[in-house]
C-alpha cells in the first residue's frame, strides 16, 4: 500500500520472527531473574526488619512498617539490579540483543533511507536555543550528504502573538541562511487540543501519511546527523520496530545543581540505561522526544483517547509518551530503547525549583496511568509494569514519608506508653521487646549498599572504559562522584516532600499552593525560604520531638531532617551559576563534550551566527511584522483572510486601534486577531509607511531604522 | 532642527529600498530623489502618501522569495481504536 492512503491493512504488521522470539525468551529470563533477585534480597532484609522492631512485628503498626518497608525495598533493589545488569552487560561489550549489537554497522550503511520528518514542537520556548538547535541538526545532516531524505517542521502552540511573530521570522531568516526553503516548515496551531501530543497529531493527520518515519524533538533536544541517519537505518533494517528511543544526555549545565545532574547523567547514565533496556528489550518505553517513530504504525495505534474515569482519571492523558508506547506494544510493534545511539542530547533545568516544577507535571502523569494499568484492555504486561514504575517513581515518596511516620509513632510508643508484654490477645506468653542496635546499623548499611554501589560500578566502568580523562582524571572524578552523592542526598528528603505534596494534589485533582513562583534564573532567598518553610517547620519539629524523646532516634533522624532545615540555603547555592562555572573552570564535575569539544554542541552555544531572535533588536515582533517589507510579507503567507460578518467588524475596529495608538493598546487576544488577518498586515503595513512622521507609526520607523 | 516634509520623505523611501534589499546606489538615489519631487509638486498635500503609494511603480522591486510554510497536506487520520 502506498503511503499516504490513510487505512491500514493488518496483513501489513510484519511476522514474527526467529529473533523475535529469541528476544522475548531472554526478556522472559532475565525478568524473572530480576523479580527472584529482588524478591529474594526484599524478604531477607524486611526479615532482618522484623528482627530489629521491639515486637517483632506483634502489632498493626509493626506489620504496617513492615509492610511498607517491603514495598520500598523492593523498589531500590530494583533500581540497584537493573544498574548491576547494566555493569555486567558493559562488562562484555554490551546488549547483543540490542538494535545496535543485531547489526553491523556496514549492515545498516547498506540500508536506504527512506522520508523522514523532524519533528519539534515547541511552546513559548527560548527562540535562539530552539532555531540554534534546528540550525545545528540541519547542518549536521547536510554533512551526512542526507539531508534530501529529512523535512524539519516547528510545530508551534506559543500563544502569545509578540512571541508567535518572532518564531515566524526566526524561521524566515533560518530558511533563508540555511537554503533550507522546501525542507524546513513552520506550523501554528490556533488551538491548542491535548498539549503535546494533540500537536504532533495535528502534524500527523496533515502530513504523517508523506513520511514513512518521524523523529521527535524537544525544544532542547540536539541530535547528530549521522545519529540521525543511523536511527532511520535501524529502523529500515527492522520493520516491526514502532518506537526506537535513544538515551539522551544532558548539556549545557551552568549552575551547580544542572551540573550535578549533568554529571550524574553522564557517569551513571549508560549503567542504568543499558540495564533498563536489556531488561525492557522489545517492550520499552518511550521517552517523547528523541525518538523515531513510524508514523504508520503510531497512526493507527497510537491515538490517545480521553481517560474517562474520575476526578484525576478523567480528560486528556497528560504524560502521552508512556501511553503511546503500550499502544504501540499492543498494535504488533517493539518499542526499543537503544542507549548506544550517541550524541542525543537534552538539557537538564536549571534549578531545583524548575526541577520540581517539572516533576508537578510528571507526578500527574504518571499517577494518570494507574487507570491505563488497571483497565486498559490489551497491552502488554511489560507495558503495564513500565506504568508501574512510573507511578512507585512519585509513590514512593509519599510511602517514604508514611514509613518514617510510623517509625517515629513507634519510636514514642516505646518510649512513653507502658511495655506490652501481651501483644496477642490470648498469648499466654509474653513478648519481651528488644531492640538490635547492630541489625538496625547492618540494615541501614545495606541499604545504602544497595543505592551507592552502582554509582561506585558506574565509576568503575569509566575508569575501565578508559573515560576518566574525559571527567578531569581519575582524581577529579572521584571527588565529583563524592560531590554528586553529597548533592544527592542533601535532595532527596527535599524531593520526598515536594513528589508527596504533587502526589496528594494529584489525587485530590487540587493545587497546594504555599509560595510564589520563581521567575528569575537563580532562585532568589526569599522564594526558596518561601518555598521550603513547610518543610523546613516541619523538619524541625519532627528533629526536636526525636531529641526530646531519645538522643539515639535523633541521630537517626538526621539525615532526613537536616537536608530539609537546610533546604532553603541548597536550593539557593544549587541555583547559582557562579560556583559550577568556577568547578567546571577546576574540571570538576566535568563531562566528556566539555573537555573535548563537540562540532554539534559547537555549532549551537559557541559559533556566533545571525541573530535568529528579534525582540530585543529594534522593536517588538508585532510592529517588526507591521514594518518590515519582508517580514510583512511573511507574516501574510502565514495569516487567513476572513470573509466578513462580526469578526471582520471587530477586526476592523482594531485594525484602527492598532493605526492610531500602536499595538500595545491591544490585549494579547486582540493583536492575536489582528496579526492573524491578511488583509490587516498589508493594511497596517501601508499606512504606517505612510504615516505622519508625529505620529504613532512615524516615530516607530524612525526608530526602528535608526537603530 | 526639524526637518521637512521632503527629508522625511526621501528618508522614507530610502529605509523602504534597504529594508527590500535593494542597494542605495547613485542611481537609486537619484530615482528617489525624483519621485520626492514629484510628490512635492503634485497637488497632493501629503508627499508621504505619494511617494509611498509609488515606490512599487518606480523602483522595479522583487518581492522576497518566500520559502514554503509547509509542503501540501496529505491527509491522513489517527486511529483510537484499541
Amino acid at each position: 500500500m502506498k503511503i499516504g492512503e490513510g487505512t491500514f491493512d493488518e496483513a501489513q504488521r510484519p511476522l514474527a520472527t526467529p529473533r523475535q522470539l529469541s528476544w522475548r525468551m531472554a526478556a522472559g529470563l532475565r525478568r524473572a531473574l530480576l523479580t527472584l533477585l529482588v524478591l529474594a534480597q526484599s524478604c531477607v532484609a524486611s526479615f532482618y526488619m522484623t528482627a530489629i522492631l521491639p515486637y517483632h512485628g506483634g502489632n498493626m503498626l509493626e506489620i504496617a512498617i513492615i509492610t511498607l518497608f517491603f514495598v520500598l525495598f523492593v523498589w531500590i533493589s530494583v533500581g540497584f539490579w537493573i544498574g548491576m545488569f547494566g555493569f555486567v552487560l558493559r562488562c562484555f561489550g554490551g546488549d547483543r540483543l540490542s538494535p545496535l549489537g543485531r547489526h553491523t554497522a556496514a549492515e545498516l550503511q547498506t540500508q536506504p533511507l527512506s522520508r523522514t520528518a523532524v519533528v519539534m514542537p515547541i511552546y513559548h520556548e527560548p527562540i535562539q536555543r530552539t532555531f540554534g538547535g534546528i540550525r545545528a541538526m540541519y547542518r549536521s545532516l547536510q554533512k551526512t550528504g542526507h539531508i534530501d531524505h529529512f523535512d524539519f517542521f516547528i510545530l508551534s502552540d506559543s500563544r502569545n502573538p509578540d512571541v508567535w511573530l518572532a518564531e515566524q521570522a526566526a524561521w524566515h531568516r533560518l530558511c533563508q541562511e540555511l537554503g533550507a526553503g522546501g525542507h524546513l516548515f513552520y506550523r501554528r496551531r490556533s488551538l491548542n487540543q491535548h498539549y503535546k501530543s494533540g500537536n504532533i497529531a495535528d502534524f500527523l493527520r496533515r502530513w504523517g501519511s508523506g513520511y514513512e518515519y518521524m523523529i521527535v524533538l524537544d525544544a532542547d533536544s540536539l541530535m547528530g546527523g549521522s545519529t540521525l541517519v543511523t536511527m532511520v537505518q535501524l529502523m529500515q533494517a527492522e520493520p516491526r520496530t514502532g518506537i526506537l528511543q535513544t538515551s539522551p544526555t544532558l548539556i549545557n549545565a551552568r549552575s551547580m545543581f544542572a551540573r550535578v545532574q549533568q554529571f550524574a547523567n553522564h557517569v551513571y547514565g549508560p549503567l542504568f540505561t543499558t540495564g533498563l533496556a536489556s531488561l525492557q528489550l522489545g517492550e520499552a518505553v518511550y521517552w517523547g522526544h528523541n525518538a523515531i517513530i513510524r508514523t504508520r504504525a503510531f497512526m493507527e495505534h497510537g491515538g490517545l483517547k480521553r481517560l474517562p474515569g474520575p476526578g484525576l482519571f478523567h480528560g486528556s492523558i497528560l504524560s502521552h509518551d508512556f501511553v503511546e508506547a503500550a499502544f504501540m506494544g499492543r498494535g504488533g510493534y517493539e518499542v526499543w530503547l537503544e542507549p548506544d545511539l550517541f550524541h542525543s542530547y537534552e538539557e537538564s533545568p536549571p534549578t531545583l525549583v524548575d526541577d520540581l516544577q517539572r516533576d508537578k507535571r510528571w507526578a500527574k502523569g504518571n499517577l494518570q496511568h494507574l487507570w491505563l494499568m488497571l483497565f486498559e484492555p490489551g497491552l502488554r504486561p511489560a507495558h503495564r509494569m513500565a506504568f508501574l514504575n512510573g507511578i512507585m517513581s512519585y509513590l514512593a515518596s509519599p510511602l517514604w514519608l508514611v514509613f518514617l511516620v510510623l517509625t517515629t509513632i513507634e519510636a514514642a510508643r516505646l518510649v512513653l506508653y507502658p511495655i506490652n508484654y501481651f501483644p496477642e490477645p490470648h498469648s499466654l506468653f509474653p513478648l519481651w521487646p528488644q531492640w538490635n542496635p547492630e541489625w538496625a546499623i547492618i540494615l541501614a548499611s545495606s541499604t545504602l549498599f544497595l543505592l551507592f554501589l552502582p554509582k561506585f560500578l558506574a565509576v568503575i566502568d569509566v575508569i575501565r572504559c578508559r573515560r576518566g580523562k574525559q571527567h578531569g582524571g581519575i582524581i577529579r572524578l572521584l571527588f565529583s562522584v563524592v560531590l554528586e552523592i553529597v548533592v544527592s542526598t542533601l535532595l532527596a528528603p527535599i524531593r520526598m516532600l515536594a513528589h508527596t505534596r504533587f502526589v496528594l494534589e494529584a489525587l485530590f485533582n487540587t493545587t497546594l499552593r504555599w509560595a510564589g513562583q520563581n521567575r528569575t534564573d537563580e532562585t532568589r532567598w526569599s522564594a526558596a525560604i518561601l518555598n521550603q518553610a513547610p518543610g523546613t517547620l516541619i523538619a524541625g519539629a519532627w528533629a526536636a520531638f526525636a531529641f526530646w524523646l531519645d538522643q539515639m532516634f535523633f541521630f537517626w533522624s538526621l539525615p532526613v531532617a537536616g537536608p530539609l532545615v537546610f533546604a532553603a540555603p541548597t536550593s539557593v547555592f544549587l541555583s547559582r551559576v557562579g560556583p559550577g562555572e568556577r568547578l567546571k573552570r577546576w574540571g570538576f564535575l566535568q563531562v566528556p563534550e566539555e573537555r573535548h569539544g563537540s562540532p554539534l554542541l559547537d555549532d549551537v552555544y559557541a559559533r556566533t551566527y545571525p541573530q535568529l531572535e528579534t525582540y530585543t533588536e529594534r522593536s517588538s515582533p508585532a510592529i517588526q511584522a507591521i514594518l518590515d517589507p519582508v517580514l510583512n510579507q511573511v507574516h501574510q503567507a502565514m495569516a487567513h483572510a476572513h470573509r466578513g460578518g462580526k469578526k471582520q467588524e471587530m477586526i476592523l475596529a482594531l485594525r484602527k486601534r492598532c493605526f492610531q495608538h500602536g499595538p500595545h493598546t491591544l490585549t494579547q487576544k486582540e493583536l492575536c486577531h489582528l496579526v492573524r488577518d491578511r488583509a490587516s498586515l498589508q493594511w497596517l503595513h501601508e499606512q504606517a509607511w505612510q504615516a505622519a512622521p508625529d505620529s504613532y507609526w512615524g516615530k516607530a520607523l524612525h526608530h526602528h531604522f535608526q537603530h | 532642527m526639524a526637518r521637512s516634509l521632503a527629508e522625511h520623505s526621501l528618508s522614507r523611501v530610502c529605509d523602504y529600498l534597504s529594508a527590500m534589499g535593494v542597494e542605495l546606489t547613485r542611481d537609486v538615489m537619484l530615482q528617489a530623489l525624483t519621485l520626492v519631487e514629484a510628490g512635492l509638486a503634485s497637488e497632493q498635500k501629503d508627499p508621504l502618501q505619494f511617494v509611498m503609494t509609488r515606490v512599487h511603480d518606480h523602483f522595479a522591486i522583487q518581492n522576497p522569495d518566500l520559502p514554503t510554510t509547509a509542503p501540501p497536506i496529505t491527509r491522513g487520520s489517527m486511529s483510537f481504536k484499541p
